[in-house]
């Protein structure tokens, strides 16, 4: 029975968020829905040696990330990875996506209404130099989850 | 409208990494009810596994030296604590032993807030230390209360205090 009512919560969320981001389940449910065909507008890149994060805003909630530089070579582009270690590696050419719920308290911000959602690293591709990934890869990941519906599907995908 | 309804009918559930979600064609959608309750699968020093009927949730857990002023369920929006040796006060990021509080956060497949469980010395009757058995008491003590807490807390418009 439980399931049967789970799942028909599911169904009444995808109904509705078929005419936008109308969440209907019962009380105290969390419900996190991603649209993977719905293109974005990238409203936040902080690129730094120590801090790599984007922040993409849809019409039903915004969604923030990090992006790496790894010495990891993904097996193809919206691969996801399991296990990327980014602490002592994050200086490589490979540059890696990861959508991570990166809370901010300060109302006035975009992140406001994050969906909360987690995924596992994704690779994007790579760059010539890791200098150049360094540069280019957190501004790629934004642009990447705004307006690829391959590279966005993708990431929804990888959701553990 | 009746075809719409057959196409949902017709959705893929998709077990990716034992986390059910359900995906119509161009959404992925992830439901976690409270009222459903979790089995405990494993855990680590500070990491700790559950299954529910939907599919499987990790988390961490820490040891603090306060509870927040909060009962079991309630939920911390930016967790600091001091560790007592050093005296320095940090952000909360899982795996902290600096006292007898245990603190349950879910990580996948989405991201909690810290979510206060209880005193250890005091749920335990003081035969435990709170790092010999946080992690394994926020898989094993996540019931309605603290599922609420845990689930509620998901998203950064979702309350906490």
């Amino acid at each position: 029975m439980k399931n049967i009512v789970s799942i028909f919560v599911i169904m009444m969320v995808i109904m509705t968020s078929s005419y936008g981001y109308t969440i209907c389940a019962k009380k105290g449910t969390y419900v996190g829905v991603l649209r993977k065909n719905v293109n974005g507008t990238v409203s936040n890149v902080t690129n730094t040696n120590s801090k790599k994060q984007w922040a993409v805003v849809y019409n039903y909630k915004a969604i923030t990330g990090y992006a790496s530089c790894n010495e990891i070579v993904g097996t193809s582009v919206g691969a996801p990875q399991t296990n990327l270690y980014t602490t002592a590696l994050d200086t490589g050419q490979y540059c890696w996506c990861q959508m991570w719920p990166i809370y901010d308290d300060d109302d006035t911000t975009n992140y406001h209404y994050e969906t909360g959602i987690t995924s596992y690293w994704v690779y994007f591709n790579d760059y010539t130099t890791a200098a150049d990934c360094a540069m280019g890869c957190t501004t790629a990941c934004a642009n990447a989850m705004a307006t690829s519906q391959s590279f966005r599907s993708a990431v929804f995908e990888a959701v553990w | 409208m009746k075809k719409l309804v057959t196409s949902l009918m017709l959705m893929v559930t998709l077990p990716i990494h034992a986390t059910t979600m359900c995906a119509a064609n161009d959404t992925v959608a992830i439901v976690l009810d409270p009222s459903i309750n979790l089995t405990k699968i494993s855990n680590g020093s500070s990491t700790w596994q559950v299954r529910g009927s939907y599919g499987t949730l990790y988390g961490i857990s820490a040891c603090l030296s306060t509870n927040k002023n909060q009962a079991k369920g309630g939920t911390v929006a930016r967790l600091s604590d001091t560790n007592p040796n050093t005296n320095e006060t940090k952000l909360v990021v899982g795996g902290e032993q600096n006292g007898k509080y245990c603190w349950c956060r879910l990580t996948h497949p989405a991201l909690s807030r810290w979510t206060f469980l209880w005193d250890v010395q005091s749920a335990h009757g003081g035969s435990f230390a709170c790092r010999s058995v946080c992690a394994s008491d926020c898989s094993i003590y996540s019931d309605a209360i603290m599922r609420a807490g845990l689930f509620g807390s998901i998203g950064s418009d979702s309350g906490g205090n």
